[in-house]
């Protein structure tokens, strides 16, 4: 039976996946990972590349299913067919290359391809293509061609139509990786926004360490596995992992831990530009 | 190698409906062995600057010097200015289409006439530049990391010998340590005497390896100069939708709460020092 229940949120329960290089030769993408995520919370998953988060985001969709363990989103087994198209409806995915994503010519037919497909009456679908547009800050575009869109202007057009299937979460497989700085800012926004005020789910594989600012929790993946997870100062403190692994501490960050190093008596969690401002001006003067 | 361009403007589909002017009277000045940072916001006109630089576009107006000659100019071979000037597109895993990346390495140079035994010493020469194991060269370059290709694409131009390379977003799309590991290569690059342009979104690298910085803006250079004055005018890069680099950032604030710190600190390193410095100046409890 299919049926979404928000209570369960999204689980991975020691999950096995390999993958065929050739007949001989299979490598193992995700080895035993157990991941539990509540309805609204914000996770940013980091990793090297070839960690398995690419792999672990699409068991959360049904695109792969494990060789062994068990993914439930909302209370759904991905291995039960049935309940596919219901997940991918209730948690729907974003990419990285948003000119792979769009299909149609213009911005609200694109949004509106989701819900057509799942045979919802024309007079609400122009209701849910207009709250979805709004939803991005896109409904001023409505009848743009996608092409003629800026990148982060295309993924905020490529969650509209994930938006417009009413879904419970978006998994977000590195949605910024080929934006601006300006682009990226403006995608980061929209999610939390639809984090913070929709309750939506979120989960964001990124190799920008700075968005995972933004998260709950922050997931990091090594070799097929869960190695750190936490708040981003948790994560972040843990200097020596992250880089041992690969990955850096953000640049506010770094300079806080130098800071404690150098003897300066603030919190070397500080991560962003304005925690460590006033982090410095509350000290006092002692001599 | 001096590369000169002299009011340099480029218009695509000039004369119809959808004339659309990139850059605009551009005129700088590039000397060998330089490292220059091009930023600017998409659509800035970065990527058509470039593609004049070794000719893949000719200029509506304006001139584009090479050695000091107008590489438009009757008799110069565009084949020899983009041996001396090698272009590194954005996501070059796109472009390799050989079956070893031997062949992909090698295909420029055959291009260019060189006998095999010449091709083979070019080829490796620059594996040893980018540090591509030799065992890949057999590979598909398929088979490849996201880093491991990128190094494939820049060995390919290093393999015809340019005296200046360009690099059009080198990094976009790899992990942290993928990122490093491609910087570190253009940087012992440019200390084996090649000059650099950087084309690139992110700022703290920008600022941390680039001597000579130059922005665009709505296809206009406005500003080139050193890095460290380039960066100090926080407020002016935001207004052209950039950003600079973090710690950069950080000083500009706290300047505003009053303290007398630098604002043209480039690296986590600097900020740490200057910070310190204003403590201790400031006879701050817990500051050494």
């Amino acid at each position: 039976m299919t049926m979404v229940d928000e209570a369960w949120g999204l689980e991975a329960k020691r999950v096995f996946y390999r993958y065929e290089v050739d007949e001989t030769h299979k490598v193992l993408a995700l080895a035993g990972v157990d991941f539990e995520v509540s309805q609204g919370e914000f996770v940013v998953v980091l990793g090297p590349n070839g960690s398995g988060k690419s792999t672990l985001a699409k068991h959360f969709n049904a695109l792969l299913l494990p060789d062994d363990g068990d993914v439930w989103i909302f209370g759904m087994n991905t291995k039960d067919s049935e309940s596919t198209w219901e997940i991918r409806r209730s948690a729907g995915m974003v990419f990285q290359n948003p000119d792979n994503q769009l299909v149609a010519t213009v911005v609200e037919e694109d949004v509106a391809f989701g819900p057509e497909n799942l045979g919802v009456k024309p007079q609400d679908i122009r209701e849910l293509v207009a709250n979805a547009l709004e939803a991005v800050g896109m409904e001023a575009f409505n009848r743009h061609a996608p092409h003629h869109l800026s990148g982060g202007q295309k993924q905020r057009v490529a969650i509209a139509g994930i938006l417009a299937m009413k879904p419970k979460c978006i998994i977000l497989d590195e949605p910024t990786a080929m934006l601006d700085p300006a682009g990226r800012e403006e995608v980061m926004k929209t999610i939390k926004g639809l984090n913070e005020e929709m309750g939506i789910t979120i989960i964001h594989i990124t190799h920008f360490m700075d968005e995972a600012l933004y998260a709950d929790r922050v997931i990091v993946m090594n070799e097929g596995q869960i190695v750190m997870q936490g708040t981003p100062k948790t994560v972040f403190g843990q200097s020596h992992i992250i880089s041992q692994i690969g990955l850096d501490v953000p640049p506010v960050g770094k300079l806080s831990q130098e800071l404690c190093l150098a003897g300066i008596n603030i919190d070397p969690g500080a991560l962003t530009v304005d925690e460590l401002v006033d982090e410095l001006c509350q000290l006092k003067s002692g001599i | 190698m001096p590369i000169e361009v002299r009011n340099l403007t480029h218009t695509y589909m000039q004369g119809t409906i959808s004339e659309v002017t990139a850059i605009f009277d551009i005129n700088f000045r590039i000397d060998d062995g330089e490292f220059i940072g091009l930023i600017g916001a998409t659509g800035s006109g970065k990527s058509t600057l470039i593609q004049h630089l070794n000719g893949l576009l000719k200029p509506s107006s304006g001139t584009v010097l090479v050695d000091g000659v107008d590489i438009w100019s009757k008799g110069v071979s565009l084949k020899k200015v983009r041996q001396k000037i090698g272009l590194v597109f954005q996501y070059p895993e796109q472009q390799v289409f050989e079956e070893t990346v031997y062949d992909d390495i090698a295909f420029g140079p055959k291009n260019l006439g060189y006998s095999q035994k010449e091709v083979e010493g070019q080829v490796e020469e620059a594996c040893e530049l980018v540090g591509l194991d030799r065992e890949l060269l057999s590979r598909s370059p398929f088979e490849l990391s996201g880093g491991q290709v990128r190094r494939v694409a820049i060995a390919g131009i290093l393999a015809i010998k340019p005296k200046v390379l360009i690099l059009d977003e080198p990094t976009a799309g790899l992990d942290p340590r993928g990122r490093r590991e491609i910087l570190d290569n253009i940087k012992n690059l440019h200390e084996t005497g090649i000059s650099v342009i950087l084309v690139s979104h992110n700022m703290d690298d920008v600022a941390r390896l680039c001597e000579r910085i130059m922005v665009l803006d709505k296809g206009k250079l406005v500003a080139d100069g050193p890095a460290r004055e380039v960066f100090s005018q926080g407020r002016f890069l935001e207004s052209i939708d950039l950003k600079p680099p973090d710690v950069t950032v950080l000083m500009e604030k706290l300047r505003d709460r009053g303290w007398a710190v630098r604002n043209d600190v480039l690296t986590v390193e600097e900020a740490c020092a200057e910070i310190v410095k204003e403590l201790q100046r400031r006879g701050v409890a817990g500051a050494i």
